[in-house]
């Protein structure tokens, strides 16, 4: 429906309307696996979000877009939404997406060893963040022995 | 006829179903009395309203489709995307997310 929704909006010329159907049109395409689409809806979803100046939208597309470069293998790309995300999700005081965030962003780091100071700075301010979450301690605890190892290596 | 959308829309959100029956009924019948696609496929899309807030997913897509191409000779885009999005929601709903996405069950193949 949603592949439907989008020329229709355009047509009428509601931008409102439009980034919503282009965002529900992202996750439809991100559930079904194709990436292509999904990027290409939440990178429109993205600039009409900045366009209408919607800061919680703009970090909501920023995180689907580099969810999305995550699962397509794309670490650099990823790396940098998720960096524009968080660098957004400060202003906007959610603890809990910011925290959801820093978890991913450090997710991808941790196996770089150049990264791994700034994945454990970001993990720590996660676990801060959100203390009930299992993934955020237990990457913490990875992260730490990582250091420690590479420490008493060199 | 506006009125009895009104009063449909209204009843449905205080959840006097039969009360949106009624209205969607007599609606309907003044609609299709006076040749009015556009007010009849309102009355539809709040028909299918009523079908979803009951779980009843088929009647409501039954309901939307129908609307939907009610809508198209009047060329109302708006009133058309509008629906198209609500069934695009039933589908996502039921998990039918391939048809949430891509269906082309109502034509609209010459936007």
């Amino acid at each position: 429906m949603w592949e439907q929704t989008v020329p229709i909006f355009e047509r009428i010329e509601r931008p409102d309307l439009l980034r919503d159907a282009l965002d529900k049109l992202g996750d439809t395409q991100a559930e079904l696996m194709d990436w292509d689409v999904a990027q290409a809806s939440y990178s429109r979803a993205l600039a009409l979000a900045q366009a209408a100046g919607d800061q919680q939208d703009t970090f909501d597309q920023f995180n689907k877009l580099a969810w999305v470069l995550e699962s397509r293998g794309d670490r650099d790309g990823a790396v940098l939404y998720y960096r524009r995300a968080l660098h957004l999700g400060f202003g906007l005081g959610n603890q809990e997406q910011v925290g959801q965030t820093e978890l991913a962003l450090a997710r991808l780091l941790i196996d770089d060893t150049v990264h791994l100071n700034r994945s454990l700075q970001l993990l720590e301010a996660a676990s801060q963040l959100l203390p009930d979450d299992t993934e955020a301690q237990r990457l913490l605890s990875r992260a730490k022995t990582r250091q420690e190892r590479l420490a008493h290596a060199g | 006829m506006a009125a009895l959308e009104a009063l449909a829309s209204l009843s449905l959100k205080g959840e006097n179903y039969e009360d949106v029956l009624n209205y969607v009924e007599q609606g309907m019948s003044l609609a299709q009395d006076s040749d009015n696609p556009e007010r009849e496929a309102a009355m539809l899309v709040v028909l299918g309203d009523l079908q979803m807030t009951l779980g009843r997913f088929d009647g409501a897509e039954t309901a939307y489709m129908e609307a939907v191409t009610a809508f198209r000779p009047t060329e109302a885009w708006l009133n058309i995307g509008l629906t198209l999005d609500k069934l695009g929601l039933l589908y996502w709903e039921q998990e039918r997310t391939e048809e949430s996405s891509r269906h082309v069950g109502a034509d609209c193949s010459d936007l």
